[in-house]
């Protein structure tokens, strides 16, 4: 283990983790809520969120991106309930709308405002910055326990970690009412389930996980995550419970072997260049996914 | 207190009941009763408004005006006397469950939100499974069911939430008939003991074997009362606009 492999290694590696897992939590709720559109919808949105606060701003610190990214969801989620309010169309062709005509809305804005200067544009969105999130003050494993050079963690880390508690402490809460309006939502208003309200929170959960990582690992990763490691995880098990575990383990095994897959994977088979970390992990899950379609034991669904 | 403790009889009852969808009326300010103690069957044509009365009752859909009392009270005040079990076909069946997940779910307003289920509960499910013949298939994954045994889940599920009101949606459509007859008979059982039943049902030949009494319904209400008085030639084809009554079941 070289000395640089916490800091260079580990760290991005953790922060790709720690995002894979927020999202595949979410996800399996999104796919058995035939919503898995909603987290694509959500995740597209953002970026004219985060174009429009650097414009107001002048800068790319975090606060105001977060809360552009998070006001471009929220009005996101409100025109796609107009549309199909006031066209009468199904849910996912109001996303559809929504969704791509607000992210080409941020292309542009993005291409013609000043970003250049900032290392802010289009890549970045999309692929976000894995490789740069590094801890150059993480030498060796003396580094964990020194105050001075945890200080200097990249910020994202610890932003991702508090979206994975958030995303904990809402499923541990809410899994009752979470999963009885999941499964049958009209039985559920029935007995007292406040339907709209998880419904509501599942989403916004959704839009700060999407924004939280978005900021750190860009769009692919959150986009793929939300969808692959729950639609992989619901094909190995029958039951809720083993398909979340199924989920977060396809989330993990995606962060770390495609980030690895990435850099030393690519030297490995004599490639001189190393690829994007973050499109190699939304790669590997969408491999998972594969091999899932044709090999996993739960692959034909229902029988009747 | 009030007026409405006057009609002690009535388990459930609405009043200028009206429902639309878009600018197409599904229900014209209906009034309904039905009577404790009894199993009632809401029947009328397709399109009729049966499960959208159910649903705007039990505040699913919204209504324009009009409402609805259970046990002579708002529905908030009493919901937990109430099962509402849906059409089989409103829910996919390929969730991640097992038999006796969902009837388990029958517990959600008796269990606290952090109470875990244990052998307690489980046994408690099992006794309801029991009740419908499924208990040899509570591990079985819900989509491996047919449809008449994912209706005798449904029907278990809503025993677990020990209601003295069941409001069913079309509980025997597509069913075999052995579990047609089971949940008959388990209906009447419940009634006999002092609970109420009230189905939106399509099968006009067995109204007058399964019901005590029906409503008639063609987006207003045409008739309503005991079976022998309400469900009569003159009403059905009123109903059905003259047409000849079919007397095979529909299917969905």
């Amino acid at each position: 283990m070289g000395d640089l492999y916490i800091g260079l290694v580990l760290v991005p590696m953790t922060i790709g983790a720690l995002a894979a897992v927020s999202c595949a939590l979410l996800g399996n709720f999104l796919v058995l809520r035939k919503q898995s559109l909603m987290g694509d919808a959500v995740s597209h949105v953002v970026l004219p969120g985060i174009v429009v606060a650097f414009i107001l701003t002048g800068s790319i610190s975090v606060g105001p991106m977060l809360l552009g990214a998070a006001a471009a969801a929220l009005i996101s989620a409100l025109l796609i309930e107009l549309v199909r309010n006031l066209g009468k169309v199904e849910p996912g062709a109001a996303m559809g709308v929504v969704f791509t005509a607000l992210f080409a809305l941020g292309v542009v804005l993005l291409e013609q405002s000043n970003t250049r200067e900032v290392h802010f544009d289009v890549e970045h969105a999309l692929y976000g910055n894995l490789e740069s999130l590094v801890w150059l003050s993480g030498m060796d494993a003396g580094s964990l326990f020194n105050r001075a050079a945890l200080a200097d963690l990249p910020p994202q880390l610890g932003r991702l970690v508090l979206a994975l508690a958030a995303v904990l402490i809402f499923l541990v809460v809410f899994w009752r009412p979470l999963v009885v309006s999941t499964f049958d939502p009209v039985f559920a208003q029935a007995a007292g389930v406040p339907v709209r309200f998880i419904g509501a929170a599942l989403i916004s959960l959704v839009a700060i996980v999407a924004v939280t990582a978005f900021e750190a690992v860009g769009a692919i990763i959150t986009i793929a995550m939300l969808i692959c490691p729950a639609a992989a995880a619901r094909l190995m098990t029958n039951r809720l419970i083993p398909q979340l575990l199924w989920s977060v383990l396809f989330a993990l095994l995606s962060a770390v072997v495609g980030f690895w897959a990435a850099g030393s994977g690519m030297a490995l088979i004599g490639s001189g260049f190393s690829v994007s970390a973050a499109g190699m992990i939304a790669a590997v899950s969408g491999a998972i996914l594969a091999v899932c379609a044709f090999a996993a034991p739960q692959r034909r669904g229902a029988v009747n | 207190m009030n007026v409405h403790v006057a009609d002690g009889g009535a388990a459930f009852k609405v009043r200028g009941l009206s429902v639309a969808y878009g600018d197409k009326p599904a229900l014209s300010s209906v009034d309904a009763v039905f009577q404790q103690g009894r199993m009632s069957a809401i029947v009328g044509p397709n399109g009729a408004g049966k499960s959208t009365m159910l649903k705007a009752a039990m505040g699913i859909i919204p209504s324009i005006s009009g409402d609805a009392l259970f046990f002579g009270r708002p529905l908030d005040e009493v919901r937990s006397r109430i099962a509402y079990v849906p059409q089989r076909a409103s829910v996919d069946w390929d969730f991640p469950a097992t038999v006796i997940d969902v009837v388990l779910m029958g517990l959600y307003r008796s269990l606290g939100p952090f109470t875990l289920i244990g052998r307690r509960q489980r046994e408690f499910a099992l006794g309801c499974l029991e009740e419908v013949d499924m208990v040899s298939l509570a591990d079985r994954q819900i989509g491996q069911l047919s449809g008449g045994q994912q209706q005798r889940v449904f029907i278990a599920r809503a025993l677990a939430q020990k209601a003295d009101l069941l409001l069913l949606d079309e509980p025997f459509a597509g069913v075999d008939a052995a579990t047609e007859k089971t949940i008959v008979t388990l209906l009447k059982k419940l009634v006999r003991e002092g609970g109420t039943a009230v189905a939106v049902h399509h099968d006009l030949s067995t109204v007058t074997a399964y019901f005590d009494d029906v409503l008639i319904l063609n987006v207003r209400r045409i008739a309503n009362g005991p079976v022998k008085k309400a469900f009569t030639e003159a009403h059905l084809a009123e109903a059905y606009g003259g047409r000849l009554v079919q007397a095979e079941p529909e299917l969905i």
